[in-house]
């Protein structure tokens, strides 16, 4: 709140009274002229014609009602149009620009550098001696490399899907 | 409305599109892919399916690899795979079957790493099953001396202070 609204309002003038009271005289539909008052101001009565044209509700003559509700249904039908015409634009537009980023996406891949190929991680002791084994011959050898490079595949597949490169 | 619908539908279609192109996190979908399907070999073996189990394994080498896959990557992820048919067909006394996939596997490229060995592993006891001594001999040796450079390798990381299995 600013100060000054607390200050009360200067008593208002003379000349301020005189213009309110002509004022609502005027706005006052059966008012008749009034010999006891001075002739009320212009900007009175401008100002009492203006309120009371904003009061009085908008009224469309019986006999312009065709007129107006045609040209009702002419600016409703035209912005009907207008709208149509902005989806649609906006329906092609779109796919245009996903098509042209999809088209630079491209463009900027093939151009990267093709990805290097990783080396295999380095095997444990575990499953070089359990490849030996099986080297050695034997079923059960054999079977033992193969329980003993699951893990060592994991690790080989994290490493290439980390590595991110290559397959689109 | 139709030109809403049209929008909706157009802009849909446009994410679906651009969602079908975009990589997640960097990750490569074909490794997301065989990562995925060993590990549901690997239940389905668990559960006493080694048929099923080959069955998700076989997905892995016959789907195509995109051409945008290193090289060395798609030799490692493949050759792994081999392995593991081979020696599920031998699981299933299937001797020929085994040599045929580990053939299929080493008929990849060579190199002196854990694919390749465990594809000798594997052809040598299918010969071995197959009762061609001298051939499981020369794969064994030759398995072994990858062994022993593999296990070199990673004595020497060791040494260095880093843990065995860790991506070079």
């Amino acid at each position: 709140m600013k100060p000054e609204d607390d200050e009360p309002s200067p008593s208002p003038s003379e000349e301020e009274l005189r213009e309110a009271a002509a004022l609502a005289h005027a706005l006052e539909t059966d008012a008749r002229p009034d010999t006891s008052h001075a002739a009320p101001p212009t900007e009175a009565l401008e100002a009492a014609a203006l309120l009371r044209h904003a009061r009085a509700p908008l009224a469309v003559p019986p006999a312009h009602e065709p007129i107006a509700a045609a040209q009702a249904t002419q600016a409703l039908q035209a912005r009907r149009g207008r709208r149509a015409r902005r989806w649609i634009a906006a329906s092609l537009l779109a796919p245009a620009a996903a098509a042209a980023w999809l088209l630079f996406a491209n463009v900027l891949s093939r151009s990267a550098p093709p990805p290097v190929a990783i080396r295999p991680p380095v095997p444990t002791t575990g499953l070089l001696a359990a490849q030996a084994d099986a080297a050695r011959g034997g079923r059960a050898a054999l079977a033992r490399l193969d329980q003993e490079m699951r893990a060592y595949r994991r690790q080989y597949h994290d490493g290439l899907r980390r590595r991110g490169g290559g397959a689109p | 409305m139709i030109a809403r619908r049209l929008f909706a539908s157009v802009v849909l279609a446009a994410l679906a599109l651009a969602c079908s192109q975009a990589r997640v996190g960097g990750e490569t979908p074909w490794v997301a892919d065989a990562a995925r399907r060993h590990a549901v070999a690997d239940e389905r073996l668990q559960a006493g399916n080694p048929a099923a189990a080959k069955a998700a394994l076989l997905e892995i080498v016959n789907d195509a690899v995109p051409p945008a896959v290193p090289a060395d990557d798609r030799r490692g992820v493949l050759q792994d795979t081999y392995f593991r048919l081979a020696e599920l067909d031998l699981q299933a006394r299937d001797a020929r079957g085994a040599l045929g996939s580990a053939d299929r596997g080493l008929a990849l490229g060579r190199a002196d790493d854990l694919f390749v060995a465990n594809l000798l592993v594997v052809r040598g006891a299918a010969h071995e099953a197959l009762g061609d001594g001298p051939a499981a001999a020369t794969d064994y040796h030759d398995a072994l001396l990858i062994n022993d450079k593999l296990l070199t390798e990673t004595l020497h990381e060791q040494t260095d202070g880093r843990a065995p299995g860790a991506q070079p």
